[in-house]
């Protein structure tokens, strides 16, 4: 089967020019290929570099070397030396990336948070909000919230609202930054659920998960990874 | 993905200006495409303004060019072009908000006759229809209709901020210059400001050239990002990528000065 995602010899540091410029090495020479319908873990300790690999798979971070090949069905794009105009456009129909945290824009409405990535991508109005209120229901947002802007709700009801966003649509690649931190019982249950769903409909998966429960119920395979030493610039 | 194809709206090439010996900014490039929102950020004196200015036809640079998507002659250099052909894609292709709505309204016109105006000058005379289109953007920016005949010296920064914003846009421009829409504002109007733009520009697909020092708003409404100091770019590239990974040490240090409230 064609991989969705090929990483060949990724290595990225961060350089803090402000602070000494001191070098952080935090990625080096890391290759994975992932094939639609798996599910990677990513597995290691804190600072082992997990939340960058995802970051830099979805354009959010720079990369020093290597290449991140993902097939959009049109064409394959490096996201390491794509332009800009091309990672949105990845990222509006190929690649989500869900993180336990809500990023709150003043004054949209709950269903509207939740519906916009359907919207975006040309989704009637009434279909995206059917789909939008069907993912809320089930992550178990009360409807009486849902007119509302989340950013008063609770930590687990946004961390809830982000994930209901970024699962509404099927994207072939899903990028998952501990979507279930902190979560209860029931809704950690259902967000598992949910992901094997998109599992076995094609999606491919590449996931943080701490808890050891989530991670046996939804990896098809891990990949170790470990903090690399420090060195001086 | 056909828009892809279409090539970019607006052609920035090398386009250096100097104030006497003093560089405004030098050698920038850059290109906007239909639909997208580049923002260009930096500190006060860093240059965008005149950049901005530069870019949108009002201040002639001293080297480079720029170059628009025309709807009938395709690309045309904007300072080789008659006055007149400018003046007019101005008023018909372009609109620029200005951060100050007092540089961008009539004020001794009511807020109805400040839309109004510019339906007249591309020649709509019915004035029901004039009338009702006024209305209409009116709503559109959340504003009383009951006003409509109110002068805009009475209304407050906010009001006369969304006013200038359905003044630029009633005529369906298809780019707009922003300078620092939101400065100026309480956080509470800006965010309703914010808001409605955003909205805006994805209903319309807009393509917008908006110049802030306010990070927040940048990666609110922009797609890409320019980073400005001392008249040069000194970084540019997809927004969140230049926000939450800057490279240069002058983004590092404008994005590590923000505070989180």
């Amino acid at each position: 089967m064609t991989p969705i995602l090929s990483v060949n010899g990724l290595s990225k540091s961060f350089v803090l020019h402000n602070q000494n410029s001191i070098h952080l090495p935090v990625l080096a020479d890391i290759n994975l290929i992932v094939v639609p319908g798996e599910c990677v873990v990513l597995n290691g300790p804190s600072g082992a570099g997990k939340s960058t690999f995802l970051r830099c798979i979805y354009g959010n971070y720079r990369v020093d070397q290597g290449e991140i090949l993902i097939d959009s069905g049109v064409e394959t794009v490096d996201v390491a030396t794509a332009d800009p105009r091309s990672i949105i456009a990845l990222r509006q129909r190929t690649v989500g990336y869900v993180s336990q945290f809500l990023r709150v824009v003043p004054r949209v409405s709950t269903l509207d948070v939740v519906s916009e990535p359907l919207r975006m991508l040309g989704v009637t109005v009434e279909e995206a909000e059917d789909r939008a209120r069907h993912m809320l229901t089930r992550l178990r947002i009360p409807e009486r919230l849902w007119p509302l802007p989340p950013a008063t709700f609770s930590g687990g009801e946004q961390q809830r609202v982000n994930v209901a966003r970024g699962l509404v649509v099927s994207m072939p690649l899903l990028l998952l930054d501990e979507p279930t931190a902190s979560l209860d019982t029931k809704n950690r249950d259902t967000v598992i659920e949910i992901i094997c769903e998109k599992v076995d409909n094609g999606s491919a998966v590449v996931g943080i998960f701490h808890d050891a429960e989530v991670r046996d119920a939804v990896a098809t395979r891990t990949l170790e990874m470990s903090p690399l030493t420090l060195v001086a610039a | 993905m056909t828009r892809r194809e279409q090539g970019p709206l607006l052609r920035v090439s090398s386009l250096t200006k100097n104030y006497s010996a003093i560089a405004g900014c030098r050698d920038v490039s850059l290109d906007i495409w239909p639909g997208e929102v580049l923002g260009i950020v930096g500190e006060s004196g860093s240059g965008k303004t005149t950049l901005l200015n530069c870019i949108s036809a009002r201040l002639e640079p001293t080297m480079g060019s720029v170059e628009f998507m025309t709807r009938t002659d395709g690309m045309v250099d904007l300072y080789k072009m008659s006055e007149a052909s400018r003046r007019f894609l101005m008023r018909t292709d372009w609109g620029f908000v200005h951060q100050s709505p007092r540089d961008g309204l009539r004020m001794g016109v009511s807020a109805g006759g400040n839309i109004g105006e510019r339906l007249m000058a591309v020649g709509d005379r019915h004035y029901g229809d004039i009338r009702s289109a006024a209305s209409d953007w009116l709503e559109k920016v959340e504003f009383d209709l009951g006003r409509i005949d109110h002068m805009p010296t009475t209304f407050s920064g906010g009001m006369q901020q969304r006013l200038q914003i359905a003044r630029n846009l009633v005529n369906g421009p298809r780019l707009v210059f922003m300078d620092e829409p939101t400065g100026g504002l309480d956080v509470s109007v800006q965010a309703r400001l914010l808001d409605l733009l955003r909205a805006l520009v994805s209903e319309l697909k807009l393509s917008v050239v908006i110049v802030t020092h306010d990070l927040a708003v940048a990666r609110l409404l922009a797609h890409r990002l320019m980073v400005m100091r001392g008249g040069e770019v000194v970084e540019a590239g997809l927004t969140d990528q230049v926000l939450d990974d800057p490279q240069h040490p002058y983004t590092q240090l404008l994005v590590s000065s923000v505070l989180q409230p």
